[in-house]
């Protein structure tokens, strides 16, 4: 609490206002907001802070002159205008947040964004239809984005899978089955062999950082890469770049390699897009820090075991490898798995799963992109590939069957 | 300083260019050179630069400056004094 006799710093006194709220401590906060102020410290959003100490201390009508106070710092961004709601529902004050909803909708007549609050603040009150009716609202001023899909997933779980008049009319549009289709893609976590699944994220529009979206290693590596926890990934002893030459588009890219592992991605440094002074001495620090992020953030995952993994093997595998594999995962945490695997008998399956146990499936495309009699070469074979994600997500993720979106 | 005027530092210093102007909405490939790869430069900048790590479900809900701001902002607000 030293900053208090100095010359504290905003970021400072926005860090313990925060904390002190959240422990209700109004008294504490208001002291530190207010030293800051008589020290000429400010930033636009104390008078968010002091409506919410004004809530605990209930002194509503400091409330309101707050907030107002906030709003007066930006007229024309419906963006900062809509932080009041985000804060009232925040503190589950709905009638006031409905109030200044009303107020930004008067405001910003041709914008969207209010539907979406509207939407938001209609789920917390429990009456997920209106927020349905929001939703197709907003795609009247334009189109349904990423900021929409928590509300969709919460509109999809509140109904509970009877949707009436407005939540069937959203979940049969193309605009909601199209953003959840996309998002589905996010779920997974490419684990190899190659890009072809990281080129279908991108084609719906994804783009997640992930480590083996544009990299990949040997079937027995990436086993004792998760059954070692990635000791040693990266290393300095192990890490190194290789200069390759593509003829297909005659660029020279850097590859990152790390030898223990057998790992090799791309890193998109060309000769065109790195400085003349680079070397590989000098890019090697950057690129290993690069691909430590994406080990680290890969171990997490596996660890919070709420993406669904998906190894894609260009060579039939046995069920006993994919056990082997889906066991090896299982060291870091209770992983779901699903196997990609080009199916044998050209004669599509009507499901196109195969349920080895519950966190563990296999599905067969018809071709994949690199395969020789790819008819489509070089794209992947979208349907195919598709229909196996969306059963795949519909397997591990909650299922809606009325609103299914295979 | 605070976070908006953390991140524009990262990003001009990741981008080389002193006069670099963000706005909460922009998004990867809205500056010349912003791709996955500098995202993650970004990302590592922010955690030199704020004393944090960012977990991977925040990288992944990490769309926007906006968000990036956002999620600093939280985790700095979380951090223990």
């Amino acid at each position: 609490m030293g900053f208090l006799f100095s010359t504290p710093k905003v970021e400072e006194v926005l860090q313990e206002t925060r904390r002190l709220l959240k422990a209700t401590k109004a008294a504490e906060a208001a002291t530190i907001l207010r030293r800051a102020e008589k020290k000429n410290v400010y930033h636009q959003d104390f008078p968010l802070l002091w409506s919410k100490i004004h809530t605990i201390t209930g002194n509503l009508d400091a409330r309101y002159e707050s907030l107002e106070h906030f709003l007066s710092f930006n007229t024309t961004d419906v963006l900062h205008h809509l932080k009041v709601i985000d804060s009232l529902i925040e503190d589950r004050d709905f009638e006031l947040a409905q109030h200044f909803l009303d107020r930004t909708k008067r405001r910003f007549p041709l914008s969207g964004l209010p539907h979406n609050a509207q939407a938001k603040l209609h789920c917390k009150e429990q009456d997920f239809e209106a927020a349905a009716q929001c939703l197709i609202k907003k795609q009247q001023y334009g189109r349904l984005d990423d900021s929409d899909i928590a509300i969709l997933y919460e509109i999809r779980k509140g109904i509970a899978g009877k949707p009436q008049e407005f939540s069937k009319a959203l979940f049969t549009s193309d605009q909601a089955r199209g953003i959840l289709r996309r998002f589905s893609y996010e779920r997974f976590e490419s684990l190899g062999i190659d890009c072809e699944f990281g080129f279908l994220q991108r084609h719906y529009g994804r783009e997640p950082l992930s480590l083996f979206r544009w990299g990949a290693m040997p079937l027995q590596s990436l086993m004792t890469l998760f059954s070692q926890h990635f000791k040693g990934f990266a290393s300095p002893e192990t890490a190194s770049l290789n200069l390759l030459f593509d003829a297909e588009t005659g660029e020279t890219e850097y590859r990152f390699i790390d030898t223990h592992y057998e790992y090799e991605a791309h890193t998109f440094f060309t000769r065109k897009n790195v400085g003349v002074a680079e070397t590989e001495t000098s890019l090697l620090p950057k690129v290993r820090s690069h691909f430590s992020l994406l080990a680290r953030k890969l171990q997490e995952d596996l660890e919070d075991a709420e993406k669904i993994f998906l190894y894609k093997s260009d060579v039939p595998l046995s069920i006993a490898q994919c056990q082997e594999l889906h066991l090896a995962m299982r060291s870091i945490g209770p992983c779901k798995l699903l196997v990609v695997m080009r199916q044998q008998n050209q004669q599509a399956p009507d499901h196109p799963l195969e349920i080895i146990a519950p966190d563990l499936v296999i599905g067969y495309v018809d071709y994949f992109w690199t395969d020789a009699d790819n008819p489509k070469a070089p794209d992947p074979s979208l349907a195919r590939w598709d229909h196996v994600i969306q059963h795949a997500y519909s397997h591990f993720i909650a299922h809606f069957p009325e609103m299914d979106i295979v | 300083m605070n976070v908006y005027e953390g991140v524009v530092h990262v990003f001009r210093t990741a981008f080389d260019n002193p006069n670099l102007e963000l706005n909460y909405l922009m998004a990867t490939g809205d500056i010349r050179e912003w791709d996955s790869f500098k995202n993650v430069e970004i990302l590592l900048a922010c955690e030199e630069y704020f004393g944090f790590r960012f977990r991977s479900k925040e990288i992944d809900a990490i769309k926007t400056v906006g968000d990036l701001i956002e999620i600093s902002e939280k985790k700095l607000a979380s951090k223990t004094p």
